[in-house]
């Protein structure tokens, strides 16, 4: 069980700036406007505005989640090489790119 | 008979709405695909080995993923905007219509257009003159007031025709590849389901219940959104049965064809319920997809590229996807491919032909010049 060689107040540092740029988007998406009228596209609209804001949102998730399993390794539940690639290998480019 | 002379739609509201998105959410979300490169990058000094190069993998392709979020956004205030602005200018027009009815003996009440009513005939004895001809306002008009009244009304008649057809086009030109471009999404809605697999604790302890903070805003747009729809489409049916003129459809604008796609994709939409998930589900976007991609062919339907699209639905259900050693059902990443090039084989030629201009130029800026919009060009 090889441990993994991280210096991990560096690795929380940096996460931290991912994790406040993906609660801001958060906060940002309750701003939404709550009405406009658009008159004759006022079905497009909505479907355009759905999209970008489902999609934002899913981006705040996914990078909290990211930072999420980060956390993890920072506190030190991942301590393994094997343990952090089992978290993450998902991702390797021979699945995903 | 009357021409109505209302345009829904609120202006402000949209321009709001469209700054929301760009610059407000556009550049939060390019701040955090940023962040998430330096992160990746900073990394390497402080995790070495294969699970740091597995966290930098991660990073990396979530920030790609991310990437095409705040274009989206942009474009999409850009075109908002310059919808906003083609109604203001339509209802300052339509307003400038109605002055000038009144002075030409018209009646318009409540924006409507009244059609002129020639005045009664009578049969005069000889060495007498007729009665006076008064207005509705007690005035009295001038000889052959009725046909220049006439006339009036049949050029804003053809006008009102002309605007609205032109804006039907508009919408279909500029909204519609818009919702074709739902498809952006779906490397990133693949990346989370890729994230999520093996991690669904932790992931889900830091973004469940969060976005119901957003969902009921969207919700509640969304609902206001129906309302402003019914009442678009009962301001349509007023315009068309005021007025013959303008109750048979615009033919220069619209072919049956377009028509009848028209009213399939508005069915699509119309299926969508507020609050229900539209990127994560394919099955739903789909439908409108190929509704969209139809009426940008000017309702010409695209059978082949809708079976094209059929064929390769049928094939992911039946095979499923294996990412990252997950079977991941429904995430079809080959039918966002098919259905993004059904969305473009709506795209004309012309458009491509001017794209130096278009790329150089934002269409709401375009637009206000063309229009010689000039307070908008230079605010």
């Amino acid at each position: 069980m090889t441990k993994i060689s991280v210096s991990r107040d560096e690795l929380n540092e940096i996460v931290k700036k991912s994790r406040t740029e993906a609660e801001s988007l958060r906060d940002m998406l309750s701003g939404l406007p709550t009405g406009a009228d658009g008159g004759r596209a006022s079905d497009k609209i909505p479907f355009i505005i759905r999209a970008a804001v489902e999609a934002a949102g899913l981006a705040s998730d996914i990078s909290l989640g990211l930072c999420a399993i980060a956390d993890e390794v920072v506190e030190d539940q991942l301590a393994t090489e094997a343990e952090v690639v089992e978290a993450l290998d998902n991702f390797s480019h021979e699945n995903f790119g | 008979m009357y021409i109505d002379l209302n345009i829904p739609g609120d202006p402000v509201a949209l321009h709001t709405l469209a700054d929301w998105l760009s610059p407000d959410l556009s550049e939060q979300t390019h701040e955090l695909y940023s962040q998430l490169r330096r992160t990746a990058a900073d990394s390497q000094m402080w995790w070495f080995g294969q699970a740091g190069s597995a966290f930098r993998e991660t990073t990396n392709a979530i920030a790609d993923a991310i990437d095409p979020v705040d274009v989206y956004a942009s474009d999409a205030a850009t075109v908002i905007r310059a919808y906003a602005n083609r109604l203001r200018r339509g209802q300052d027009k339509f307003d400038e219509f109605a002055d000038k009815a009144v002075k030409t003996w018209l009646i318009v009440k409540n924006s409507q257009v009244q059609a002129p009513i020639p005045p009664p005939t009578y049969i005069i004895a000889q060495g007498q003159t007729p009665p006076p001809d008064y207005g509705p306002d007690g005035k009295v008009r001038p000889a052959g007031w009725y046909e220049q009244a006439l006339s009036l009304y049949e050029q804003i008649a053809e006008d009102v025709v002309n605007w609205w057809g032109e804006l039907d086009r508009w919408i279909d030109e500029y909204f519609l590849p818009l919702m074709g471009r739902v498809t952006d999404f779906e490397p990133l809605v693949l990346a989370y389901e890729v994230l999520k697999t093996g991690n669904e604790l932790t992931i889900s302890s830091v973004v469940e219940l969060k976005s119901a903070e957003w969902e009921s805003n969207l919700r509640e747009f969304e609902d206001k959104a129906k309302q402003a729809k019914i009442d678009a489409d009962t301001h349509r049916e007023r315009l068309r049965s005021g007025d013959p003129r303008i109750s048979g459809p615009a033919s220069k604008f619209e072919t049956p064809e377009l028509v009848e796609a028209r009213k399939e994709l508005d069915a699509a939409v119309d299926n969508i319920k507020s609050g229900t998930k539209l990127i994560s589900r394919v099955g739903l976007g789909l439908d409108v997809l190929v509704a969209v991609a139809d009426v940008m062919n000017g309702g010409s339907a695209s059978s082949a590229a809708a079976g094209l699209l059929g064929g390769t639905l049928g094939g992911a259900a039946a095979g499923g996807l294996v990412v990252g050693g997950a079977a991941l059902v429904g995430v079809t990443l080959p039918v966002a491919v098919v259905a993004g090039a059904v969305v473009l084989v709506g795209w004309g030629a012309s458009e491509l032909a001017e794209w130096g201009w278009e790329s150089a130029v934002p269409l709401d800026i375009r637009e206000a010049i063309d229009a010689g919009d000039w307070g908008y060009v230079f605010e």
